[in-house]
């Protein structure tokens, strides 16, 4: 593994693009070859290829091609051929006018007389509420004569009338029998209808509503040559009006079929006379030559010597000769009678100008390359992208410099997203592609695309196809990266991912609810769970009821539910107080009809709360207790030490003159008062190590502190020889503490020095500010080796000198110590062979602190 | 002959007390708690009361708060607390001195020497502009003397100066830099030393007792005040 990879390292980008750069290429040229193939195999058509079993190009003639083009002009010619003379169809036309204006107002009158019947009808039926307020135009005499009269010259009418238009429903109607208590206007249209019939009815036009002419519309149709023409007109127009307007749409019709006729044939000589190569002929049935360029004989000749010839006998059936029977045209149009004649050629020799010629250009350019050559080269074009992409495969992941695989930036992205973005690109191109392609070709006919467009789609296409093999290569080198790293290119996947995630989370939730169902229940009794299961089943009882279709259920699911809200919403506000109550530290309140869970809680929160409240106040008590005891002990001390003193003090007075007993008094004086100091120290110490010291802070000088300090204790330094050498900090430190307790802690490091110094050494005192401290240092000599941590020195009751003999009691440091840390600050204590060094650190005042 | 009288609930200290301040040349009323020494004040022209402040029955405060309703006699609290709130309670209550047990009997009778001293005999002094005064301290401006209850005290011309200064300011704090350059009437530089030996030994002339000044005060690393009564 590791020397392949360095083998494959070897291979520099360069390569990698080289690859890239001719896969891409050899892509775009195999697409080109099987175009090219195919385009040739389309051109030939299929069969040929197949039926004549090799690849080689077949003729000209028999190219899909050239069919298609002859057939175009042959339709061209054949139309030519089979039109009639315009003259005699004018003839023709002029001489049906009389009849067909005739036969359309027949028509025309006798729907306006059935409209006419249809509303008279109705008004003799539907009488009901009928006002008898229509007024009647014809006279009150006609009422009784007319239909008499009218009934007689019906029969006449009639008899014309149903031979030629009147529709057969009309005959059928029943006769309406006449309602003599209908209104006197019902009654008279009643008669009339009993009396007439046919186009008698267009008497009685002003009896009918104009609307009812103006709502029909009838279709109108005149017979023509070849064709027929028909319009649409309503029924509200009077005879004449009818008249004339038939008249003019027949003179329109004339018109315009004449007018087709001339541009259909314009068309067809306009495409023939384009054409350079094409030899032509055709005749119509009388054998009259149409439109040509050549003589009937040479015609004639030129059929029976083998060319490319079509005639069209009379019977409108193909006739072929020469090579054209390969030619299928199945469209060729039937003439009546007579016989028309169509012949068409190309000449031996093409000449440039036209479509023929171009195509047979296009086709030997084609012909050139075999599509046998065409095919070999799409194989082995193929085969080397294939190898090309394959080498890009290996080369996949190794980067120059770079020990084993490195992914790219793209390879982050989850495989299936660069699949989708992939496919997405793909269809984006082939969209682009073909709109544009079709945009391009719609502008042009089929026989143009083949032939001037064909190079353009190739190229195109070729261009595509090379764009989609960038694009799998490109994938495909990615997921071949991702899978010499080493990781899974499925999980990769972003479905696969989302999948796992799903999975996860039904994993958990089983997990959850086996929780929920195997819990057991600690203080929620069964009846509890019961109640629960109770409450669904019921919820779905009744709404299977309800679905059932007994609506009465809705009620009692509303009711149900109500009430189980109501109640989980009554023990949650009681879980609610309780819980207040609690995080308050509030009297746990007692309610009796709390459920009993909330009463067991309540009741441990309660004995929970009551425990504490002991606990505290015995502390409070026992503080209280320490602090009388403190007060209590000293007084106990201090009274009967005062006694001492005193009386020590009267012996004195006793005028003693033996010298024996004055040296005991004396010894008395002494332990006296140093028993008094030490019961002070040792009430100080037990004060102030359990903190029951009132501080009063303020901002102090700690320079001048020193100064007073130095003052009020130099005689006695002096008095026990030594010297003390002071370095005050010229901007002396302001702190904020106790300036008595201060006071005290440095009067008794001063004294601690004074007491444990070597006879005639010098102490030295500095005060400095450091790091938002205020500092106080001393230093000694120690008269005596100090043995000792400065940990255990600042302990109660313990002294630098062993044997205890000199003045103090061990408390002074112990003392010092616990006040610093009182007052936010700290005692140091460092030991350097005989050289003891004591720092204080009180913190500084800081702005707002009150002087 | 001045009367004084001793309460305390402790007999031996109420005799040793009793036997110094005869010694003294005081007469003495001995009572055992607080409603005895009202009585001993009712019944006798007392001087002066030293009164234990914790006593069975009616203890040390109250009965000074009692006192103090009729009688203006000066009265010192004995008490095993030395807290200064203790003391500034016990001030604060009425009282005119205040002595921590265990106590030295001579300054004791220091104390009760100069309270009665003041009381009998300073009460009538002429009110004089010229002379600052604050308990039983007085300094006269114009003939340049100190007194302490009457009795006259040596001091240096500095001393003089450095007391006065702190007179004139009385019940202010004012630091030895202050001090220096008020009273050598130049800068301190570094010679602050200088004035926190005067200080001391000052205290040492007018004060009972030095290490528990009743007068000049130390307000640690603040400065020095005269306290004002």
């Amino acid at each position: 593994m590791d020397t392949k990879s360095k083998n494959i390292e070897r291979y520099p980008l360069p390569v990698k693009g080289l690859c890239l750069v001719l896969a891409a290429a050899l892509l775009f040229l195999s697409a080109y070859s099987a175009l090219e193939a195919g385009v040739r195999l389309f051109i030939y058509g299929i069969d040929e290829v197949t039926t004549l079993g090799s690849l080689s190009a077949p003729s000209f003639e028999d190219t899909n091609v050239l069919n298609e083009m002859f057939a175009n002009d042959a339709q061209s010619l054949v139309t030519l051929a089979e039109q009639p003379d315009r003259a005699e169809i004018k003839k023709q036309l002029e001489k049906n006018k009389d009849s067909e204006t005739e036969k359309a107002l027949n028509r025309y009158l006798a729907e306006k007389a059935q409209v006419i019947e249809d509303e008279l009808y109705y008004v003799a039926t539907h009488y009901d509420g009928y006002e008898d307020n229509v007024s009647w135009d014809i006279e009150d005499d006609v009422d009784e004569t007319v239909p008499t009269t009218v009934h007689s010259a019906d029969e006449e009418v009639s008899a014309g009338a149903t031979s030629t238009t009147a529709p057969p429903e009309v005959n059928a109607r029943k006769k309406v029998a006449v309602d003599e208590n209908a209104p006197l206007t019902v009654r008279r249209v009643q008669k009339i209808l009993n009396s007439t019939q046919g186009l008698e009815y267009l008497k009685y036009e002003s009896l009918v509503r104009p609307e009812a002419f103006r709502e029909k519309y009838i279709d109108l149709m005149f017979d023509i040559p070849n064709n027929s023409w028909s319009w649409s007109v309503d029924l509200s127009m009077s005879e004449d009006e009818a008249k004339k307007n038939i008249t003019e749409e027949y003179s329109e019709a004339e018109n315009i079929y004449l007018t087709d006729l001339l541009q259909e044939s314009k068309r067809c000589k306009n495409k023939l006379s384009e054409t350079v190569n094409l030899k032509y002929y055709a005749a119509d049935k009388n054998g009259k030559v149409v439109i040509s360029n050549m003589t009937a004989k040479e015609a004639e000749e030129k059929s029976v010597v083998g060319h490319m010839c079509y005639f069209f006998d009379r019977d409108g059936m193909r006739r072929t000769k020469g090579t054209g029977d390969r030619f299928s045209y199945d469209n060729a149009p039937s003439s009546e009678d007579g016989k028309t004649t169509v012949v068409l050629f190309l000449e031996d020799d093409l000449k440039p100008g036209d479509d023929y010629y171009t195509a047979i250009t296009c086709y030997d350019e084609l012909t050139g390359r075999g599509i046998n050559e065409c095919i070999i080269g799409f194989a082995v074009c193929f085969v080397l992208a294939i190898v090309f992409s394959v080498m890009l495969f290996c080369f996949a992941g190794h980067k120059r410099g770079y020990e084993g695989i490195t992914l790219a930036f793209i390879d982050k992205v989850p495989t299936d997203v660069h699949f989708a973005v992939s496919v997405g690109l793909l269809i984006a191109a082939a969209a682009g592609f073909f709109g544009i392609m079709t945009s391009v070709f719609d502008r042009y006919d089929y026989i143009s695309q083949i032939l001037y467009l064909r190079k353009l789609l190739v190229y195109a296409l070729s261009a595509l196809v090379m764009i989609f093999g960038l694009i799998g290569i490109e994938w495909l080198t990615s997921v071949i990266r991702i899978k010499k790293s080493g990781e899974s290119f499925f999980k990769r996947c972003i479905i696969v991912k989302l999948f796992a995630l799903i999975f996860k989370g039904i994993r958990r939730l089983f997990k959850k609810l086996k929780k929920l169902v195997t819990y057991k229940p600690g203080h929620i009794k069964l009846r509890v769970i019961l109640l629960a299961v109770g409450y669904i089943a019921l919820n779905v009882l009744f709404f299977a009821l309800t679905a059932a279709g007994a609506g009465v259920f809705v009620l009692a699911i509303i009711l149900l539910n109500g009430a189980a809200i109501f109640f989980a919403l009554k023990y949650f506000i009681s879980l609610d107080r309780l819980i207040t109550a609690a995080k308050n530290r509030e009297i746990i309140p007692y309610d009796e009809k709390q459920p009993e869970s909330l009463r067991i809680l309540a009741d441990s929160l309660r004995y929970n709360n009551d425990e504490l409240q002991t606990a505290v106040n015995k502390a409070i008590k026992n503080e209280r207790m320490r602090a009388e005891l403190i007060t209590n002990v000293s007084h106990d001390l201090k009274t009967p030490l005062t006694s001492v003193i005193s009386y020590v003090e009267l012996l004195k007075k006793c005028g003693i003159t033996d010298e024996t007993a004055c040296g005991y008094i004396d010894v008395l004086d002494e332990k006296a008062v140093k028993l008094k100091r030490l019961i002070d120290d040792l009430i100080e110490a037990s004060k102030v190590s359990s903190g029951n010291v009132t501080l009063n802070n303020t901002i102090i000088n700690l320079g001048e502190l020193t100064v007073q300090a130095i003052g009020e204790m130099n005689d006695d330094f002096e008095k026990n020889g030594l010297e003390i050498i002071s370095e005050i900090s010229p901007e002396p430190p302001m702190i904020f503490a106790d300036s008595q307790k201060t006071f005290r802690v440095i009067d008794n490091l001063m004294n601690n020095a004074r007491k444990y110094s070597a006879k005639g050494s010098r102490v030295y005192i500095n005060t400095y500010s450091e790091n938002g401290y205020g500092a106080f240092e001393i230093k000694n000599m120690s008269a005596e080796p100090l043995n000792i941590s400065p940990d255990e020195l600042t302990e109660r009751f313990v002294r630098g000198d062993e044997s205890r003999t000199r003045e103090g009691n061990g408390l002074g440091l112990s003392i010092a110590k616990d006040l610093c840390v009182l007052m936010g600050g700290s005692l140091s204590i460092t030991i350097d062979g005989d050289l003891f060094k004591a720092t204080v650190r009180l913190p500084e005042a800081k702005e707002g602190q009150q002087g | 002959m001045y009367r004084v009288l001793v309460c305390d609930d402790d007999e031996a200290i109420c005799n040793s007390v009793e036997t110094f301040l005869k010694l003294e040349g005081y007469e003495t009323v001995r009572a055992s708690n607080g409603i005895e020494a009202l009585e001993a004040v009712e019944k006798n022209e007392i001087h002066c009361a030293v009164i234990d402040i914790m006593m069975p029955g009616m203890d040390g405060l109250t009965a000074t708060l009692k006192m103090r309703e009729k009688y203006n006699i000066p009265i010192i609290l004995l008490s095993a607390k030395s807290e200064d709130t203790d003391k500034i309670s016990g001030l604060g209550f009425g009282a005119d001195d205040y002595v921590t047990k265990p106590f030295n009997p001579l300054e004791l009778m220091a104390r009760v020497k100069s309270q009665i001293r003041r009381y009998v005999s300073l009460g009538s002094l002429e009110k004089n502009d010229a002379v600052l005064t604050t308990g039983g301290l007085s300094l006269d401006t114009e003939t340049k003397e100190a007194t302490v209850d009457g009795e006259p005290v040596k001091l240096t011309a500095r001393e003089y100066g450095v007391l006065e200064y702190l007179m004139q300011n009385m019940g202010r704090v004012l630091s030895s830099e202050q001090i220096y350059e008020s009273v050598w009437n130049e800068p301190s530089l570094s010679s602050l030393k200088t004035v926190t030996v005067h200080i001391k030994k000052i205290r040492e002339k007018i004060e009972i007792n030095p290490k528990d000044p009743k007068y000049l005060k130390v307000v640690w690393g603040i400065g020095y005040k005269i306290e004002k009564y």
